[in-house]
Order: structure tokens, then C-alpha cells, then sequence
């Protein structure tokens, strides 16, 4: 009794001179303790994986190193690696950017749907476009050249295009990354509205003066975002050159460590070794991002209310976008649903053989169930631990809260370092950590859990964080005035509010942890798949309809998996995905 | 030359939104006319589709002779040569305050030098000249509009178009910027349409005023002459003519309410048949005690519910009956009556606007009134 009596006047008296008096050490490290655990899960689900691969690498005097450089080809594969990323960016950037220019072009009538379409390839899992992309342009029974064949273009059994080359990655590459540079470009452009565009043209600019003295220099931190986020991945660009560079042999640095971690026993070393560009490039990556931003208030946005003033609009803005959705959405899921009811694929449709034998044999498969059941549960465990976590960690972010500066450091590099580095370098080093004492969970569904938690948490965490800091502090501080606590105030005020934000991580979540396709294969055994490494099976020794009927069955999961995200945040949630 | 002219100006939003109908206006070189209105009237959709920024369904727009709107031709904003001022500024944030201001010259070609010359004068006369080089992002409120004031009127365009410019702004910046707009169009002698919901804007700075409803001018006037003949009950409730009385006939009485209260209205001859609605400005109003109201003076007795001081002036409410509730408007102190006193609300029948009951619009006095 005596020490509650005394607590009311111990703080009382803090606050009343708050400049010589501070609190004990001790009652700091107390009151901030949670935060600090969160900082260092972090840490070790993040950077203990990666610290522990790359000790690996400089063991021994660093001979790894050595063995690394006397690989055949490393020359041609850091090559490969650069010109996949390079022209990846070079292919996305600017028809993305095109893209969401042209949305604000786009009728008003259409702008709603039209506007949100190019990011449903995102909805589409890469590895199934990839699959799809092989059906057609393969040089021998690829749709597009067989087409092209009869219309007299090319000639003889093969070709004129090639989808198992260098240009084919890249653009296949470029194409599904175009959806994210869409994405990050075009919430910038709405989030600002045309005002600046409608000002600049009422200052007597022409819309190539208005592109370039004001749309182009206003959207240069998504742009700069974009292009580095996509440099990095199209680096650890694994789906692509792994299914399409197999038949003439080239290989990227994430194909040569996936083929490192397949063999046994794993050379951790050489892996670590080959890891370290790719971390190194992240790491600069990020940090010169921040840099080229610099003074952010020059690209603020005007404020909230801003009244949206359109543009002139014009309906041939429909066909770029109608365009790319052909490509990137209409065309492969066509020839997916064409390929799976095909007895076997020769390049040619033909309705009348088309039965739904693939389909039934893959569904009596047990190895599908199973991957199926693996998926579902991962991928809800994954969700119900990265999204609290994620809501935790943006609560952290938010200046407003009173998180030791430092916590908040180390939450904000976590979450950007995992963004920025390649799902391949995280797959091989979560696979040294949890195949080797003292935790082996190689084979369970605990290791892909834990996997798709460490991949998944800073993409739990930016949703949440965008929308706790939409909402700004006058509502919570409304309810802290009307006399509920902390908790109460989370629980009735700071959740709901939150809620749309939190739908979009949980979407994202599922999404990406769906489509999940470097660690899956990485980390999955052959006893117990998830659908991707199923999939990844199936290219292998499987048939063409077989792969294509996995590659539906994941857009299915994907799909259910969506909308039921979609009830958890509200119908709205998937505006902002 | 920069007149301004259009001729059955119709735009339509979806199947039956008529946000401007079949709307004719001239402005006259060097004219700044007002567009007042509720939000919803339509003053911004005719302001946007002055500046080519919406394209009309029908009608045409003529700026200094050129046709710039009508049949086939819509010529883009940018060819217009007009300045316009935006609600939320519209500073472009990534410019310097002075790159902001020379951009109109930048577009029309203006070499390096000169524009920023003119640059910097344009930002003199808003007296701004010292927050050249910062950054929009910078400075307050009243700045950035200011700012955008000069970038709008660097490039003597021959149109200037404001849109609602002041309501992002608080009620002391209001009135300074008030000012200095009133000081520019003096200076420059711009032609310019300015569109606000706000009456004293209008009132202030109107050299002529359009109130606009559904998508139409309700009345086009100098202010003055607007506030003292409103045209239709529309527009004086528009302009804050506060106090409204329904009255119907009985014999040879006006009544009101619902137990016909009698109320005396000298010379109420010209008012005819079929009931009216008689609004009063607050400021024509007078109280005296019970029967102390001069002759020929309309009166009506009531009780005194409150009183509110706000400074110079104070705002006596009268109760006179049925829930109807009379706003005095004069000099604090000037009358000694407080709530509950019993009183006499007077005022010259010159000064009552009559509309009709039915369809709102105004009913002219006869012409020994008028005299």
C-alpha cells in the first residue's frame, strides 16, 4: 500500500520540473523494456540469420572468397546478374511511370476501375507468369511464334522469338516489375491531385513543359524509390532466370546460390561468399536513396483537402493501359487456363481436345493437398505473428510515440534492410540458420513460418505505419481527454481507425507470402511442399498442363486469400493495396 | 483589349447535374466581377471552364475577341494567356519562391534576366521581395498566397481567375489579402473573375456581382446597388439579410403566424395580393419601448431574448410571436433594453424588401413608395 500511495506524488513531482529531475535509469529502461524486446526480436529474426551467413564467408581466411572466383563463368554471372537489373529498371521505370501518368488522363468515368487495373498483375503470382510466358514464346511451341509462324513470319520449326534468352528475361522481368513502379508512382499522383499540373498550365505551360518543369521533378521520390526497390529486386531476380535461362545456361547470382543450396552438404561458405555483392549493393542501395530524397518538404504534398482538380482527359489514354493489362494479365492467364486443359502442349489451341483430366489428376495428386494444407497454414500462422508485429513496429516509428531514439533506429533499418535485400540471400541464410544446431527445423512447416515471418515483416509494418500516420494524434488524444487509458484507447480508437491499413498489410501479407517463390524452394524438403516449390517440381518432371494447372491453383489461393483480407480491413483495403 | 464574353454557357456532370445552364455574362476590359454563390451553384465549373480546364457541353467563350471555347474549338488552358489563384496556392514545391513567380514568363519564352527582373518586381508589389529564394514549403499561409498573387499577374495576362483564394486563410489574413487584391486590381487594372462563397469578398471587391444559383445568374449588379435591391429572396438570404417575415392577408390587415398576429405596416398598399415574405436587414431595424416608435415607422412588438456583444456593434434578438425571432444589429449600448424587457421593433417600410411568397422574387414598390 505504501508504494502505490507514494507512486501519484513520485511522478507528480517529475513533471513539475522536468528539467532537473529525470527518472531513474532503472524506470526508463522499465517503461521502454517492451520496445527494447521488440528491437532485439528484430534484430534476430532479421540480422542474426544474415551476421551468421556471412561469418561463414570470412571463416577460414576467407578462402570461400577464393573458391568463389574459381567458379566457371563467375565473370558472365555477375554479368548476367547486372544486365537483368539493369535492364529490368530500365523496362519498368519508365512504363510505369507512363503508366500512372496516363491514369490521371484517363475519363472519369473509367478512372476508378481503369486506375487501380495495372496492379493486378501483382495479384497474378511471377512465378505462374513466368510459366506462362514460357508457353508462349518459346522458340519451338510458344503460342505467339506459332502464330506468327502461320502468318507467314519466321520459318521452319522454330522461332522468330525466343523467350529462353537474356532479352526475354529482362522484359519478362521488367514487365511484372512495371506494377510496383506503377504502384508507388501513381499513389504519389494521387495523394497530390493535378492542382500543380492545373497551375502550371493556366502559367501558359504546354503539357511537354508541364511534364517536365513540374509532374517529372515533383514525382522524383516514388521515382527514385521505384528505380532502387526494383534494381533490387530485379537483382535477386530468381524466378525468371531460374526457369528461363535453364535450357541455354545462364545463370545470375540467385540462381548459382539456389543451385549451392540444393546440393548436399550445402557449401554455407561459398554461398555467404556469393551473398555479400548482393548485401553490399542492398546496403548502398538504401542508403544512397535516402540521400538523393534529401529535403523532403520540397516534394511535400499540399494538404489533405486539397479540392482535386483534373486534368483534360481523353479516351486514348485507355489503350496503354489496356495494353499492358493484355500483356500482363489477359494473355498469360489465358494461356495458363488453355495449357491446363490440354491433354499436352504443342503450341496450338485446340478447343476440341481440351478436357479436364489435368486438372482431376492434379487434384488426386496427395502431393497437392498437402502443399495446398502446408501453404494455408504457413501463410495464416505467418499472418497472425507478422501483422501485430508489423503494427507494433509502426506504432514504434511513428514520432509521436515516446520510443527511445534508439529502438526506433534499430526497427526502421530492420525493416528496410529486409526490404532491400534479395529473397534468395534471405532464403540461404534463414536455411543455414534453421537447418543447423541449435535449431534444425529443416522438413517442418515451423521453417517456412519462420521464413515467411522474417520476409514478411516490413511489409506488415508500411501499410500500418501509412495509415497511423494518416490518421494523425488528435484522435487518440481526443480519447485519452475523455478518460480512457492506453489500452482502451488502442483498443477502441487507435485499432479501427487503423483498420483499413491494417487490411492492406494483412493482403500484402498473404499476397506475397503466396507467391513466395526463392525461399519456398530454398527451404521447403521434398516431403513437405509449399505450392510454389510444388510448382517448381512440376517444371522440372512434370508436364506443361501440370504446371499450369498449379500455377491457377496459386492464383485461386491467391484470390481466396485476398478476399478474405478484404473482410478483415473493409472493401476499401484493396484500393490500397 | 480583354473583354470577356459568354454567350449560353452549358456544362452538364453525368445524366442531370446542370452545374452551369445556358449562362450569359460580359465583362467589361479591367472589370473584376464577382461570382458569389453556395457551394454547389456552379461558380467554380464556369471559372474552370474560363480557365479550359473542364471542357463546356455547349455555349461559347470569347477572352479579348478571341474565341478560346464554342462548337469544335477548346483552346487549351495554356494558350489562353490568363493568370489564375488557387484555394490551396498551388506553389509548386519543388521551386524557389522567385522560379515560382517567373514560371508564367518561362512558359512564354522570356529570356533568363528578364524574367526574374519581373520577377521580382511582381513580388515587390505583394511585398514579398525578401522571400525570394526559400522554398514554398517555407512560409505561412498568407505568403504563399501572396506569392501566388504575383505569379498570377507577372505575365499581364489579359484574364485573371481566382478561386476562392482566401478560404484556406484565417480572418485577419483574410482582410489584409482582401486589400492588397483591391490594391492590385487598382494598380494593374486587370480584368479578372474571382469566385468566392464569402459576401463580403464579394461586396468588397466586386466591381460588379453575380450571384449564381443552380448553375444560372440569379442577379448581376455593382454591390452596392445588389445589397440595396436584392432581387430575389435567394439573394438576400445570400447576403445575410437576417430577418424574415411571412405574412399573409386578412381583410384589410397583414397577419403572420399561425395565430394571425397583426402587424402594422403603413402605406403597405403596393404590396397587393397573396402573401409575401417582408426581409428586414438587422442594421434598419430599431427598438424602442412599447408605443414609443415615431410615426410612419412600421412596428411590431416583441420581447427581448438575448442580447450578443461582439465588440463595436451588438445584436439584439427580439422574440415577436410563433418562435419568430428578429435580429437588431446597432452600436453596443445603444439601446438599453436587455432580455426579458418588452419592446417595440420598428422600421421604415422603405426599407423592407417584399417577395413574392410563392415564387421568391422581388415585388417593386409602387412609384409613390419609390418616391
Amino acid at each position: 500500500m505504501a508504494v502505490i500511495s507514494e507512486r501519484p506524488a513520485e511522478r507528480h513531482r517529475e513533471r513539475s520540473d522536468p528539467g532537473t529531475r529525470r527518472p531513474p535509469a532503472g524506470a526508463r529502461l522499465l517503461r521502454s523494456g517492451p520496445w527494447v524486446v521488440l528491437a532485439l526480436l528484430l534484430a534476430l529474426l532479421v540480422v542474426g540469420p544474415l551476421v551468421r551467413l556471412e561469418w561463414r564467408a570470412f571463416e577460414g581466411g576467407a578462402e570461400a572468397f577464393g573458391r568463389m572466383f574459381a567458379l566457371p563463368n563467375i565473370g558472365s554471372i555477375f554479368a548476367n546478374t547486372l544486365i537483368v537489373a539493369v535492364g529490368s529498371v530500365a523496362f519498368a521505370v519508365p512504363a510505369g511511370t507512363a503508366l500512372a501518368l496516363l491514369t490521371l488522363r484517363l475519363p472519369r468515368a473509367l478512372r476508378g476501375i481503369m486506375g487501380l487495373l495495372p496492379i493486378v498483375p501483382l495479384m497474378l503470382p511471377p512465378v505462374a507468369k513466368v510459366a506462362a510466358w514460357s508457353y508462349l514464346v518459346s522458340p519451338r511451341t510458344g503460342l505467339v511464334n506459332t502464330t506468327l509462324r502461320s502468318l507467314g513470319i519466321g520459318s521452319g520449326g522454330t522461332g522468330p522469338l525466343d523467350v529462353f534468352t537474356m532479352t526475354g528475361i529482362v522484359l519478362v522481368s521488367g514487365l511484372s516489375m512495371t506494377s510496383f513502379v506503377f504502384l508507388f508512382v501513381h499513389a504519389s499522383l494521387q495523394q497530390r491531385g493535378a492542382e500543380l499540373e492545373a497551375a502550371a498550365a493556366a502559367s501558359g505551360a504546354g503539357p511537354w513543359r508541364v511534364l517536365w518543369t513540374v509532374t517529372l521533378p515533383l514525382l522524383r521520390p516514388p521515382i527514385v524509390y521505384a528505380t532502387g526497390i526494383t534494381f533490387l529486386l530485379a537483382l535477386g531476380q530468381f524466378t525468371a532466370p531460374l526457369l528461363l535461362g535453364a535450357p541455354k545456361n545462364i545463370d545470375v547470382l540467385s540462381t548459382i546460390m539456389y543451385r549451392v543450396s540444393a546440393e548436399y552438404p550445402v557449401d554455407y561458405s561459398l554461398g555467404a561468399a556469393l551473398a555479400l555483392p548482393l548485401l553490399v549493393v542492398g546496403l548502398l542501395v538504401i542508403g544512397v536513396q535516402r540521400r538523393v530524397l534529401g529535403d523532403e518538404r520540397r516534394y511535400a504534398a499540399t494538404s489533405g483537402r486539397a479540392r482535386i482538380v483534373g486534368l483534360r482527359t481523353s479516351w486514348w489514354a485507355v489503350v496503354p493501359v489496356g495494353v499492358y493489362l493484355l500483356l500482363a494479365v489477359v494473355l498469360p492467364l489465358f494461356t495458363l487456363i488453355a495449357v491446363s486443359l490440354s491433354p499436352y502442349w504443342s503450341g496450338r489451341i485446340e478447343p476440341s481436345t481440351f478436357s479436364l483430366d489435368g486438372w482431376a489428376a492434379a487434384l488426386a495428386d496427395p502431393a497437392t493437398g498437402q502443399a495446398v494444407g502446408t501453404t494455408a497454414q504457413a501463410v495464416g500462422i505467418t499472418v497472425v505473428i507478422a501483422v501485430p508485429l508489423g503494427y507494433l513496429c509502426a506504432l514504434a516509428l511513428l514520432t509521436r510515440t515516446r520510443v527511445p531514439a534508439a529502438v526506433r533506429r534499430v526497427i526502421d533499418f530492420v525493416s528496410g534492410l529486409s526490404l532491400a535485400l534479395p529473397a534468395v540471400l534471405m532464403g540461404f541464410a534463414l536455411l543455414l540458420t534453421y537447418s543447423t544446431p541449435p535449431l534444425r527445423l529443416y522438413g517442418t512447416t515451423a521453417m517456412v513460418v519462420v521464413a515467411y515471418v522474417t520476409l514478411m515483416i516490413p511489409h506488415a509494418i508500411r501499410p500500418q505505419l501509412t495509415s497511423l500516420m494518416a490518421t494523425g494524434p488528435e484522435y487518440g488524444e481526443a480519447s485519452r481527454a475523455s478518460g480512457a487509458g492506453p489500452l482502451a484507447t488502442t483498443w477502441r480508437v487507435g485499432l479501427p481507425m487503423a483498420r483499413s491499413g491494417i487490411g492492406v498489410a494483412v493482403s500484402l501479407v498473404v499476397i506475397l507470402a503466396i507467391h513466395e517463390f526463392a525461399v519456398s524452394v530454398m527451404v521447403t524438403s521434398p516431403g513437405r511442399r509449399v505450392i510454389g516449390s510444388l510448382l517448381y517440381d512440376a517444371t522440372n518432371f512434370g508436364t506443361a498442363p501440370q504446371v499450369a494447372v498449379i500455377a491457377l491453383l496459386m492464383v485461386a489461393i491467391t484470390t481466396v486469400g485476398i478476399v478474405a483480407a478484404l473482410l478483415v480491413g473493409g472493401s476499401r483495403a484493396l484500393d490500397r493495396v | 483589349m480583354s473583354e470577356v464574353k459568354i454567350e449560353g454557357l452549358t456544362k452538364t456532370f453525368g445524366a442531370d447535374v446542370h452545374a452551369v445552364d445556358d449562362l450569359s455574362l460580359t465583362i467589361g476590359e479591367g472589370e473584376l466581377v464577382v461570382l458569389l454563390g453556395p457551394s454547389g451553384c456552379g461558380k467554380t465549373t464556369l471559372l474552370r471552364c474560363l480557365a479550359g480546364l473542364e471542357s463546356p457541353d455547349g455555349g461559347r467563350i470569347d477572352i479579348g475577341g478571341e474565341q478560346v471555347s464554342g462548337g469544335r474549338r477548346e483552346v487549351p488552358t495554356h494558350r489562353r494567356d490568363i493568370g489564375m489563384v488557387f484555394q490551396n496556392y498551388a506553389l509548386w514545391p519543388h521551386l524557389t519562391v522567385l522560379q515560382n513567380v517567373a514560371y508564367p514568363l518561362r512558359a512564354r519564352g522570356v529570356g533568363k534576366a528578364e524574367r526574374y527582373e519581373a520577377a521580382r518586381e511582381a513580388l515587390a508589389l505583394v511585398e514579398c521581395d525578401m522571400l525570394a529564394d526559400r522554398i514554398p514549403a517555407a512560409l505561412s499561409g498568407g505568403q504563399q498566397q501572396r506569392i501566388a498573387l504575383a505569379r498570377a499577374v507577372v505575365a499581364r495576362p489579359r484574364l485573371i481567375l481566382f478561386d476562392e483564394p482566401l478560404s484556406n486563410l484565417d480572418y485577419r489574413l483574410r482582410g489584409q489579402l482582401r486589400q492588397e487584391i483591391r490594391d492590385l486590381h487598382r494598380t494593374l487594372g486587370f480584368t479578372g473573375v474571382y469566385v468566392t462563397h464569402d459576401q463580403t469578398e464579394a461586396m468588397q471587391l466586386g466591381t460588379r456581382v453575380a450571384v449564381l444559383r443552380s448553375g444560372r445568374i440569379e442577379q448581376l449588379m455593382p454591390p452596392a446597388e445588389l445589397f440595396r435591391k436584392p432581387a430575389s429572396r435567394y439573394v438576400a438570404e445570400f447576403l445575410g439579410v437576417a430577418n424574415r417575415v411571412h405574412l399573409r392577408r386578412s381583410g384589410d390587415t397583414w397577419v403572420f403566424g399561425e395565430a394571425d398576429r397583426q402587424i402594422e405596416l403603413p402605406g403597405a398598399a403596393h404590396l397587393g395580393e397573396g402573401p409575401v415574405d417582408v426581409m428586414l436587414r438587422a442594421a434598419d431595424l430599431e427598438l424602442t419601448a412599447p408605443g414609443g416608435a415615431p410615426a410612419g415607422r412600421a412596428t411590431i412588438p416583441g420581447v427581448v431574448r438575448d442580447v450578443l456583444f461582439a465588440g463595436d456593434l451588438s445584436d439584439w434578438l427580439v422574440e415577436i410571436g410563433e418562435g419568430t425571432v428578429l435580429t437588431a444589429t446597432a452600436p453596443a449600448r445603444r439601446w438599453p433594453q436587455g432580455p426579458g424587457d418588452a419592446v417595440e421593433v420598428s422600421f421604415d417600410p422603405v426599407d423592407a424588401l417584399v417577395y413574392d411568397g410563392a415564387d421568391g422574387r422581388l415585388r417593386e414598390a409602387a412609384p409613390t413608395f419609390a418616391g
